[in-house]
């Protein structure tokens, strides 16, 4: 095997990593967890192989079979799937380290099944930025869809009902996708992303309908408003570990494949200048930064606040991809790697305190801050890259979007996300000063989380903090190249 | 709707021999299949040769599905599973599933080894072979039909499927090949007969897969668990 | 009128039913409170789309793509089987997503004994 090998090698690792899973949790259950941890450590691995190899040698294609496209099914690894590749298998360890007190709790007895379906939820995702063949998409979008749904509904009572509705849109959204595939491949005749991008007419009516409908079907499944209802109900019942896997990484790869084929199979004209389809996108993701940011203030459970905050970041992605620049783009893709840090981050920290006290209502959160102190001082770095105060990564990213923003000549977008950043910090500063100021009425004694609980979050809390001084190094490193042709960051 | 009526003129015409949709690709696959893998059903060999990995990722689909059921709704105390089903009353219904239970199984098996020269091939197989087990549960009862087939034989045999397809992917690797390049496997045959045999083996493996999954995704909806009394 | 017409229903005609599948399924999906015929509509419409593919694939005068030696190797000859291959695998994913659903639909009856969305509305509003 040499190194041309790698991109397959994620997949394969995942799936027999899983199979091995349920193997030894047959024989012996406490094992499951090390081994799907050392699997994830692995694929963060060959991530990083990957991603240095892209970096030297240029984007890497891998036929797979042995058949060249567009006879065969292709893999392809550049910068930008690269990037996402990091960002799934690194958000992928940092929550399996500490998953296992946890999911023994939640899903008592079930905890070997758990794990062998996240590392088949990892396999999706990781199929999804690798592919390069639009229907084998298909099949890893559904791969890793069938998988959040179970993982969701490993929550509380309610969450039964939340993984149904997020089955039904997720769906849904699927067969929008298929089905405008349908009609690409029927004027084609191939699936291959470069062939199709070198065969389709832009002009063409079927051409635009499908990059209509396959907008619509990803837009449902990253809860771009207004098909962002079943985001909420599914954060908010899964369990913690599952929201931890799920939220910085699901909505993310979605607009993944967003990116790629609006830009890079459909081109950037076809879409923002022959067909209005990024200024929709843009214009709803406006509108659900407000809806998340506001409904967000209101929630009483620390967990919905976070699902609500997440409709609202998802959001600005999608201004990001709705305006259609460079700067917007990086400011987008920015943005992918500080939401994924953040939220993790944040949603972990629920799940610690889950586990130290047993609930998770904001009032019941006074004072914690001292009683936990590594993990609310990561809540705290997190928190203030979601309001998005520098030196975080937070604000950089959405600095770049407001000089897309502004470089465009599109002012309220950039008055609506300044404003909404102002949301945040309301609900955030709120929670902090909670946390930090007011005295506990708990009597039984709160004491920090584990380790291995707790160094994941630090890590991230770090991560955040880190992302946002070596911002630039991350769009030299990365960003340039992962823009689509036609689109070069100047400066 | 009213969308997609307007796009309809643009689409190819019904039936056009002389579609986009019908050259190009298509076009390859068709004139080359045979020759390729010297196997004449070319919906196979597009499915189990050319776009195999399609195809791995379709066995992973029905074993998560089978997963998820498994995770979603198995007790883990078997004191309170209870089996829903006992075996039949009428005569007629014993005998005749007593009867046609191995001519279903045979036809299954056929259908995957046939799978190459008409129509068929693993899901299909698997499906029936399936179908004949879950027969059997029917109209024999849970608890008899465990003789036949026991339920923790349903998790075993996915995991195999998987493992034979995935692990024939590895086995081109460590030959040499790309994954699922099956005329790197190292057994001396002739090209096309290389791949006419990783087809094979592909399709086994996704036999096992269906049969595996559909039996407990069965097995997981019938057994409720709220202690109706074993038969 | 004709002009836009004859394209549409004459040769395309197919492609109307697929259509009207679609609004079936969407329809069912929409309009009806029980989840069990809202699973079902997801079902329908996922079939109208796999009916789609399935539609292209066919040619006046194709054969089943099995290879006959006696008749050649020419792609006007036989219907055209990528698509059909595709949609093995899309009916397998719309199989499998519809049994996770029914486990969840099991689960959901388990405990709150209603599969009727206005009752649960109404059951979650109280708990």
């Amino acid at each position: 095997m040499t190194w041309s090998q790698l991109p397959i090698l994620t997949p394969v690792v995942l799936l027999v990593g899983a199979t091995a899973v349920l193997l030894t949790g047959r024989i012996r259950p406490s094992l499951a967890h090390r081994l799907a941890t050392a699997t994830c450590a692995s694929c963060f691995a060959i991530a990083i192989a990957l991603a240095v190899q892209v970096h030297h040698h240029g984007p890497t294609h891998y036929a797979l079979g042995g058949w060249s496209p567009p006879i065969g099914i292709e893999l392809v690894a550049d910068t930008l799937s690269v990037y996402f590749l990091l960002v799934i298998t690194g958000i992928a360890l940092l929550v399996m380290v500490g998953a296992a007190p946890a999911v023994e709790r939640d899903t008592p007895g079930r905890s070997v099944e758990f794990f062998a379906i996240s590392l088949i939820f990892l396999l999706g995702l990781s199929g999804i930025v690798l592919t390069g063949d639009l229907f084998n998409l298909y099949v890893f979008l559904e791969i890793s869809s069938l998988s959040a749904y179970t993982l969701v509904s490993s929550g509380d009572e309610r969450a039964g009902v939340a993984a149904f509705r997020y089955l039904i849109v997720g769906t849904i959204g699927a067969s929008f996708y298929l089905l405008g595939l349908g009609f690409l491949y029927s004027v084609t005749g191939t699936l291959n992303m470069t062939d199709m991008a070198m065969r389709l007419d832009p002009a063409a009516i079927p051409v635009r309908l499908a990059a209509v409908m396959i907008t619509v079907g990803l837009g449902l499944k990253m809860a771009i408003f207004p098909m962002h209802r079943w985001l909420p109900d599914a954060y908010t019942h899964a369990s913690s570990t599952a929201t931890a896997l799920i939220a910085p990484i699901m909505t993310k790869v979605s607009a993944y494949v967003l990116i790629r084929i609006l830009f890079f199979v459909f081109g950037t004209s076809m879409v923002s200048i022959d067909l209005p389809i990024a200024q929709a996108i843009m214009w709803l993701s406006v509108a659900g930064v407000l809806v998340g940011s506001t409904m967000a203030i209101a929630q009483t459970d620390l967990k919905r606040m976070l699902a609500y905050s997440s409709v609202a970041q998802v959001a600005y992605i999608g201004v990001g991809i709705g305006l259609a620049t460079p700067l917007a783009l990086a400011g987008a893709l920015l943005h992918v790697i500080s939401h994924a840090t953040m939220k993790c981050c944040l949603f972990l920290v629920v799940g610690a305190v889950e586990l130290q006290t047993g609930n998770r209502k904001l009032s019941s959160l006074s004072g914690i801050g001292r009683k936990m102190p590594w993990t609310f001082a990561a809540f705290t770095a997190a928190a203030v890259a979601m309001i998005g105060l520098p030196p975080t990564g937070g604000f950089f990213s959405k600095w770049y979007l407001v000089l897309g923003g502004m470089a465009t000549g599109e002012w309220w977008v950039v008055i609506f996300v300044l404003g909404a950043s102002l949301l945040t910090a309301t609900y955030f500063f709120r929670l902090l000063e909670s946390i930090y100021t007011r005295q506990s009425s708990e009597l039984a004694p709160i004491k920090e989380a584990p380790l291995a609980v707790a160094l994941p979050i630090v890590i991230l809390g770090l991560a955040v903090i880190l992302f946002g001084l070596f911002n630039s190094r991350i769009l030299d490193l990365f960003l340039r190249d992962a823009m689509p042709p036609g689109l070069v960051i100047s400066g | 709707m009213g969308l997609l009526l307007v796009a309809g003129p643009g689409l190819p015409a019904f039936g056009d021999p002389e579609s986009a949709a019908a050259g190009h690709v298509s076009a390859h696959f068709v004139e080359n299949a045979y020759l390729d893998s010297h196997t004449p059903n070319i919906v196979t060999v597009i499915i189990a040769d050319y776009r195999g990995f399609d195809t791995l990722g379709e066995v992973v689909v029905v074993f998560v599905a089978g997963l998820a059921c498994l995770f979603l709704l198995r007790r883990s105390n078997p004191q309170q599973t209870g089996y829903l089903l006992r075996r039949t009353d009428s005569i007629i219904v014993d005998l005749a599933t007593r009867v046609m239970t191995p001519i279903i199984q045979v036809f299954a098996l056929y259908v995957i080894f046939h799978g190459h020269y008409s129509p068929g091939g693993g899901f299909q197989g698997g499906a029936l072979f399936a179908g004949s087990i879950l027969l059997q549960r029917v109209s024999q009862g849970h608890e008899n039909s465990q003789h036949t087939f026991s339920r923790h034989l349903d998790t075993p045999f996915a995991i195999a499927g998987v493992l034979i397809f995935a692990g024939l992917g590895v086995v081109t690797l460590l030959a040499g090949g790309n994954y699922l390049q099956y005329d790197q496997l190292p057994l001396g045959l002739r090209l096309d007969m290389l791949r006419n045999l990783g087809i094979l083996v592909a399709e086994v493996g996704v036999a096992f897969a269906v049969v595996g999954t559909l039996v407990s995704i069965f097995d997981d909806l019938s057994c409720t668990g709220r202690g109706i009394p074993r038969d | 009128m004709t002009e836009f017409l004859q394209p549409l229903v004459i040769d395309r005609w197919a492609y109307v039913f697929t259509i009207l599948l679609l609004s079936v399924g969407l329809y069912g999906l929409v309009m009806k409170k029980n989840l069990i015929k809202k699973l079902i509509g997801m079902n329908i419409f996922q079939t109208a789309v796999i009916l789609f593919f399935i539609q292209q694939a066919y040619k006046h005068g194709g054969t089943v793509p099995i290879y006959d030696t006696t008749v050649g190797a020419r792609p006007e000859l036989y219907v055209n089987p990528l698509p059909h291959g595709l949609m093995l695998t899309a009916i397998v994913v719309s199989v499998a997503t519809t049994g996770v659903a029914l486990a969840l639909l099991v689960l959901i009856h388990r405990r709150y004994e209603t599969l009727n969305e206005d009752e649960l509305l109404q059951k979650l509003r109280e708990s």
